[in-house]
């Protein structure tokens, strides 16, 4: 036992609270350890002028007089505690051997009147699904950039609160598609060799994405739109099939189909609020359709 | 000083509200609890107001109160709860020597017959040395040392009133005692 152990028990051996043999080992201790015998003698001697000298004080005498006046003003009316008793009586009927029957019921109320709060915001999600959406939109965007070190960093997706999930969706989808394209555009030197591994698998994971947007843009009725992504699943889907050693032949032919197709430019040029604005002309009821779809 | 073993029928009839059952639980509790209070915040008048806070709380919330056996460790919990939020409330006031107290306590060690001025000086200086060794104890150890040493509740209730393990009170009743040993260090060598 080291000397910290041997003073918490130096200390428990003034109020009793020491075993007989952990007092054997303090005691062993001590005649070896002349600090810990001069902090038992301390102990006592503090212990002893606290329990001596320091006067046991009274309180006033009035005090249960203001007590009393206090207790009168906030006295809960004889009909409450009435009925309290009362409920605890009905509710002890029920359950005579469970004294804490009334404990579980009111757990219950607890748990039904948080259910009845709670409701509305589980089946009202639509600010939160926003949010949500943003965040995927961030972490996509992101990953795009990670995958492919050498491209230009993507412009900062505006994002509204007026804006769709849809809009949203393509806003994020478009940003990666240009930032995929600008690195295959951009590669021309001899020795630079691209990084085919994570364009192949930036481009399949368009092309899933293009899927579902594809069957949005067709219920939106945004045939510019559904055209653009048309175009760009082409793309991407020869982008995803590029073989690591890929010639230099077929590198330019890729690279000639994104200028000869205008693909950036469109990317550029495309308006995103045309999805706002068919959205806001639709009857309400279409919309909730939307946002299932996007779930 | 600690009371003598609570009388649980007392506290049942209590605590369906029976006002003269709770008044002689008040006769039987207010001076542990009032000396508890005014150790914990070192200001006897004011502890009359925190000891008026605890009786209230008590008399209101005793019907919430499962089992009498608990009553005592219950009642401190809330003192100690009252006394601390007091202390924190009013922390920028300087502990005040209990000089005030003299007509306040019950009794005084000093034996009647020895009540000359110049003792009563030294007593009351020691009374000052005592409550400011007790200041520099944090909160939380000085009621594990006021309930276990001052009050002589075992560790075990002391551990129920503070809501921490036995060990725990060891513990803090220990680094009290240092503390306390500490700053009487001086006065204990000139008094040998």
């Amino acid at each position: 036992m080291n000397c910290t152990e041997i003073k918490l028990i130096l200390s428990a051996r003034l109020e009793g609270e020491a075993t007989a043999s952990q007092w054997h080992w303090a005691e062993e201790h001590m005649a070896a350890c002349r600090h810990c015998a001069q902090i038992w003698q301390c102990f006592q001697s503090s212990t002893g002028l606290f329990k001596t000298q320091l006067p046991q004080l009274a309180p006033a005498e009035d005090l249960w007089h203001k007590i009393s006046a206090r207790l009168e003003q906030t006295q809960e009316p004889a009909q409450a505690i009435r009925f309290r008793a009362g409920f605890r009586d009905w509710m002890e009927s029920f359950f005579p051997q469970t004294p804490r029957a009334l404990d579980l019921v009111r757990f219950g109320f607890a748990v039904l009147l948080l259910a009845l709060i709670g409701l509305p915001f589980i089946f009202n999600r639509a600010p939160k699904e926003t949010v949500a959406t943003n965040s995927a939109v961030e972490r996509d965007t992101t990953l795009v950039a990670a995958t492919l070190p050498h491209a230009p960093a993507p412009p900062k997706i505006e994002k509204t609160a007026a804006g769709t999930g849809l809009e949203l969706q393509m806003a994020n989808y478009l940003e990666q598609t240009r930032v995929v394209l600008l690195e295959v555009k951009n590669s021309g030197g001899e020795d630079e060799a691209l990084d085919w591994h994570g364009i192949r698998q930036s481009s399949q994971r368009l092309l899933e994405q293009t899927v579902m947007l594809k069957a949005d843009l067709k219920q939106e009725q945004a045939a510019v739109l559904q055209n653009l992504v048309e175009q760009l699943e082409l793309m991407l889907f020869d982008l995803a099939n590029v073989a690591d050693d890929a010639q230099r032949e077929e590198v330019e032919m890729l690279r000639a189909a994104i200028r000869q197709n205008d693909l950036l430019i469109k990317i550029e040029i495309v308006d995103l609020k045309a999805l706002d604005r068919a959205a806001e002309s639709r009857p309400p009821t279409k919309r909730r359709t939307l946002k299932k779809t996007i779930i | 000083m600690k009371p003598a073993a609570p009388d649980y029928a007392l506290i049942e009839q209590a605590r369906q509200r029976q006002p003269e059952a709770f008044r002689k639980l008040f006769e039987i509790y207010q001076t542990p609890v009032y000396n508890f209070v005014a150790r914990m915040i070192g200001q006897p008048q004011d502890a009359e107001d925190v000891v008026q806070e605890v009786f209230v709380k008590l008399y209101h919330k005793l019907a919430t109160l499962r089992e009498v056996r608990y009553f005592t460790t219950w009642m401190f919990s809330i003192a100690k709860n009252e006394a601390i939020n007091y202390a924190r409330k009013h922390r920028r006031r300087k502990w005040q020597a209990l000089d005030d107290s003299a007509a306040h306590a019950e009794h005084e060690a000093v034996p009647a017959q020895e009540h000359n001025p110049e003792r009563v000086a030294a007593h009351r200086e020691l009374d000052q040395v005592l409550q400011k060794a007790l200041e520099a104890v944090p909160e939380i150890n000085r009621a594990a040392f006021i309930l276990g040493v001052l009050e002589e509740y075992s560790y075990k209730e002391v551990a129920a009133m503070l809501g921490c393990s036995e060990n725990n009170v060891k513990s803090r009743v220990f680094r009290a005692r240092a503390v306390i040993s500490e700053k009487l260090g001086p006065y204990l060598k000139a008094a040998n």
